[in-house]
């Protein structure tokens, strides 16, 4: 999302297509929902996602323009939560080894 | 790791090579020499080839126990789930083989990423809907080719995906949060 005023974009609302609402937006949430609870994520960064997801959910401005949290938005918080690799992750703070030498992401 | 002998045949992925296609696919195998698909004679049902390849090309750190930790093996499985759902066994498996154990679930998988109570939700919003853009590439890269398994799986996740204008959107949003940033 743009606002026409500033050059700072929102990312992870609304959508191009799904105008109104995404089906799968509503899926996600549930499951993304689920996945934070399960997990007991203790995850400051989710906590501003959660929080931005309830202001969209029930500010006008959002929800004048269709500002929905989309696939995109729930999306990223699962991955987070279950541990994928962001790609700016160094390979010292990833949960997972580093490819060895010899393995086709290695240096050989 | 559970050895899952069920596997669909991999005709999708390159029915125009005849004399290049296998029937099914075993299992997805790196020693310290070369990458190697073996295939068994038996066809089942349920997971897919670009699974373990998917998932080799993803974690080839994963070390194989029963090779004496010589090399990463990925066996297509294990999962009951994906025995019964064959439509999004890809990536449910995809998932249960790479995400790592949820420490405050006592070792065990994150259930609510890979199954619901009704389905693999997740699953299915998300990376395994028809014939997608990963999906495409790999098939037209495989197809027109016919090259590795490994290098075709690879241009799936990662030039077709990775990109903002899909399905690197959801990055995009993490980068928002960071930029945001939250109190201490």
């Amino acid at each position: 999302m743009k606002d026409k005023l500033s050059a700072t974009k929102l990312m992870g609302f609304g959508h191009r297509v799904y105008k109104n609402f995404d089906p799968r937006a509503k899926i996600m949430r549930d499951s993304c929902h689920e996945v934070l609870k399960d997990l007991g994520v203790k995850d400051p960064m989710l906590d501003v996602a959660m929080e931005l997801e309830r202001i969209a959910l029930s500010d006008p401005y959002f929800i004048d323009r269709k500002l929905y949290p989309n696939v995109d938005f729930y999306s990223g918080i699962i991955l987070r939560a279950i541990g994928i690799p962001h790609r700016d992750v160094s390979p010292a703070s990833s949960p997972w080894p580093a490819p060895s030498a010899g393995s086709p992401n290695g240096t050989k | 790791m559970e050895t899952h002998h069920g596997t669909r045949a991999t005709a999708h992925l390159h029915p125009r090579l005849p004399d290049r296609r296998p029937p099914d696919v075993h299992f997805v195998r790196h020693d310290r020499r070369d990458w190697r698909v073996f295939y068994p004679r038996q066809a089942s049902t349920s997971i897919t080839p670009s699974t373990a390849e998917g998932s080799a090309a993803f974690r080839p750190d994963r070390q194989d126990a029963d090779d004496g930790g010589h090399g990463p093996q990925i066996l297509a499985g294990p999962s009951r789930s994906c025995t019964r759902i064959t439509t999004s066994a890809t990536p449910v498996t995809f998932l249960r083989m790479n995400v790592p154990p949820s420490p405050t679930q006592g070792n065990t998988w994150s259930t609510p990423v890979v199954e619901t109570r009704d389905g693999p939700h997740f699953c299915i919003a998300w990376p395994d809907h028809e014939q997608n853009a990963s999906t495409s590439t790999v098939r037209l890269g495989r197809q027109v080719s016919g090259a590795n398994p490994f290098a075709c799986i690879a241009a799936g996740p990662w030039p077709a995906l990775w990109g903002p204008s899909h399905g690197g959107a959801n990055e995009a949003v993490l980068d928002m949060l960071a930029e945001i940033g939250h109190r201490r």
